[in-house]
């Protein structure tokens, strides 16, 4: 599967933007999918500016990449599946920071407040905060076969991971969902 | 809480299916590095970064004219000028013309609904060209008089961003057998890739005011152009630019940044026909803005500005114009944050202005603020057990740097994007306005309400009806102007 190669992003590295026709197809892509792409991120961080920060990342990443996708058809996968990355590197980012940082309680205060809408249910927040505590492949099975409804083909397509696997580590991510909420972890 | 694997599963779904809900809109996609962007994710940004780019967005102004001077007659085919003044109920314009969907389809075009204010009932509507859909409307203070352009197709996500725009003059007459007349203007169409950062017609209906950022697709940092043209014969009567990169005007609405429309006219306003506010913003390097230290090496500068008619044509946008108020940082804001235009401010920063005295223009803002309780509120999104925060409606003197006055002020427990005071237009004396309230209770996804806001009070009034058969639809309206 084709990645999206977000290094060339990096400062110090910038190249000659790619033309109109890749900002026009990606402006058209974002507006269509970038409501859909942060529910994603939100869902996986709690975190409604970090999520639109990943969304941006990947959409921008897609924009630089543009050129170099070997279908610009399955653009819509690419962005998915880099901001599932996104959210993945963002998670291992706080947990980085929490640990360093004495005030972390300061920080996850801020990251339940995406739950604290009058919208989610207390329930429902122990669930989400108990899917936060999942590795980061049950997680993002949980999201695509549960959220997006993706079938075990598209999982697989999303995570680039095989299709026995997305199985597998859906089903261990209920066993360790429910024994969280059991276990009252959460 | 869950008996069986099944039941975890089906109540995992509706968890993340709740919180993806509180997701309604998107910011505006930069195609540029964002500050601090790098391969290796950063950290989340804290709130004021986050607010950095849609306060921009969301810095708004709505003017109305208090002294009507006579206008330029700069134009050689004047439109005629309104021949009464405005009719008003309860001291609101008596009609309204908004943005409604043309049908359920995701491609249906944009219609202009004319309406009754007070009762929301609509009186007449009128369908786009051919092939093309409404982007914008902006009126006129007769509250007859609106100017509307359009692109070609739809408004959907799949349309073409920064489509050319046509101009359309509507007249609307109550009551009469053909209650609205649409017809071309002579103002040339937009080239493609230019974005309508905003649109404001001018309180005698002869001159229209068009923020443009050419070229918005490619080269998104480039300049940004503030044009008046003549109604009446489509010729260039003013222009500014400003070419130190910088956005210019561009606004939400209650759905949030649209990016390919319709186009905003609530961050350009005329003050009477001597001159226009403006928001505009940019990134500023460094760490001092308006006197107040902050931390982060770039800092988004959100000012109103005005800028005079008799200002140097073809002249620098910045250079020739002056700051009416700076919106403060969210970084320099002291806790609890007082009531006033700062951010992070849910639901946008909403300006509106009227009077104008040699100081500039009074400005009234849709503010928040905060209260102090032992564990903290700001910041937070959510409800608490008691009152925390802080809407209100304040007026800025001219130069003014704290509210020099609070036309209304209400309390909320909660904080989320439908808790918010936006105000969409005030009378000329700025004692009564229109706009949405929406202060949210905890127990339900309470929408904020239109209604006008009169001595410190709120009285709602019946959203417009939108939807093609005229019966209430669900979905908020893309625009409305009065």
């Amino acid at each position: 599967m084709d990645t999206l190669d977000t290094d060339s992003c990096s400062p110090g590295r910038h190249r000659r933007p790619p033309g109109g026709d890749a900002a026009r197809a990606v402006t058209a892509l974002y507006g269509a999918h970038a409501v859909a792409m942060i529910r994603i991120a939100l869902i996986v961080l709690g975190d409604r500016a970090a999520a639109e920060d990943v969304v941006q990342d990947a959409f921008f990443g897609l924009y630089r990449r543009w050129g170099k996708l070997a279908d610009p058809a399955n653009a819509l996968t690419y962005v998915r599946s880099a901001v599932l990355n996104g959210c993945r590197d963002a998670l291992k980012g706080r947990v980085r920071r929490d640990r360093r940082d004495r005030a972390a309680a300061q920080s996850w205060q801020a990251v339940d407040s995406a739950e604290a809408s009058a919208l989610v249910s207390e329930d429902h927040r122990r669930i989400l905060a108990a899917i936060r505590q999942l590795p980061d492949r049950q997680r993002e099975a949980l999201v695509c076969r549960f959220y997006l409804d993706l079938s075990e083909e598209e999982t697989a397509l999303a995570m680039g991971i095989s299709r026995g696997t997305v199985k597998s580590t859906t089903s261990r991510a209920v066993v360790a969902l429910g024994r969280l909420l059991g276990e009252g972890q959460c | 809480m869950l008996d069986n694997e099944t039941g975890l599963t089906e109540e995992t779904a509706r968890a993340m299916r709740a919180v993806a809900s509180t997701v309604t809109d998107a910011p505006p996609l930069r195609l540029a590095p964002r500050p601090g962007y790098r391969a290796a994710r950063p950290a989340p940004r804290r709130r004021w970064q986050r607010w950095g780019v849609p306060l921009a967005a969301a810095l708004t102004i709505i003017a109305v004219a208090v002294a009507l001077v006579t206008a330029r007659d700069a134009s050689p085919r004047r439109v005629a000028p309104p021949a009464s003044p405005a009719l008003t109920v309860d001291g609101v314009p008596a009609y309204y013309a908004a943005l409604v969907t043309a049908g359920s389809a995701q491609t249906a075009p944009e219609q202009i609904a004319i309406g009754e204010t007070v009762t929301g009932k609509r009186i007449a509507t009128v369908a786009p060209p051919a092939g093309t859909t409404f982007t914008g409307v902006t009126g006129a203070a007769d509250d007859r008089t609106f100017v509307v352009d359009a692109q070609p197709g739809s408004l959907d996500a799949e349309s073409e961003p920064f489509a050319p725009r046509t101009w359309y003059l509507l007249r609307i007459s109550p009551g009469a057998a053909d209650p609205a007349q649409l017809t071309r203007l002579p103002i040339p169409a937009t080239a493609p890739g230019t974005d309508v950062a905003a649109v404001a017609l001018s309180p005698d209906g002869t001159e229209l005011a068009v923020g443009l950022q050419p070229n918005a697709l490619n080269d998104p940092g480039g300049p940004v152009y503030l044009r008046v043209y003549s109604v009446a014969s489509g010729a260039v009567l003013h222009s500014w630019s400003s070419v130190g990169g910088g956005v210019l005007a561009d606004g939400q609405l209650f759905g949030g940044p649209k990016y390919a429309g319709p186009d905003p006219n609530l961050a350009l306003a005329w003050i009477g026909q001597q001159g226009l506010a403006f928001g505009y913003r940019r990134g500023v390097p460094g760490k001092t803005i308006d006197g107040s230290q902050v931390s982060s090496p770039q800092v988004t500068l959100a000012q109103i500005r005005f800028i005079a008619l008799s200002a140097k044509d073809d002249g620098d946008l910045v250079a020739e114009s002056k700051m009416l108020a700076s919106v403060v940082p969210a970084q320099a804001r002291p806790t609890p944050a007082p009531l006033d235009c700062g951010v992070p401010a849910l639901g946008g920063i909403v300006i509106a202005g009227h009077g104008l005295t040699p100081a500039g223009p009074t400005l009234l803002c849709g503010a928040t603020g905060s209260y102090r309780y032992p564990g903290g509120t700001e910041g937070r999104l959510g409800c608490v057990s008691q009152p925390a925060f802080r809407l209100g409606l304040v007026e800025y003197e001219a130069g003014a740097k704290a509210p020099s006055r609070v036309l209304a002020q209400y309390a909320s427990r909660c904080r989320s994007p439908q808790v918010l005071l936006q105000p969409l237009w005030s009378n000329s004396a700025g004692t009564v306005q229109l706009g949405m309230l929406g202060l949210g209770t905890g127990g339900s996804s309470e929408e904020p309400r239109l209604g006008v806001f009169d001595e410190g009070a709120f009285r709602p009034i019946p959203l417009p009806t939108t939807g093609a058969a005229g019966t209430a639809d669900p979905e908020p309206l893309d625009y409305i102007a009065w």
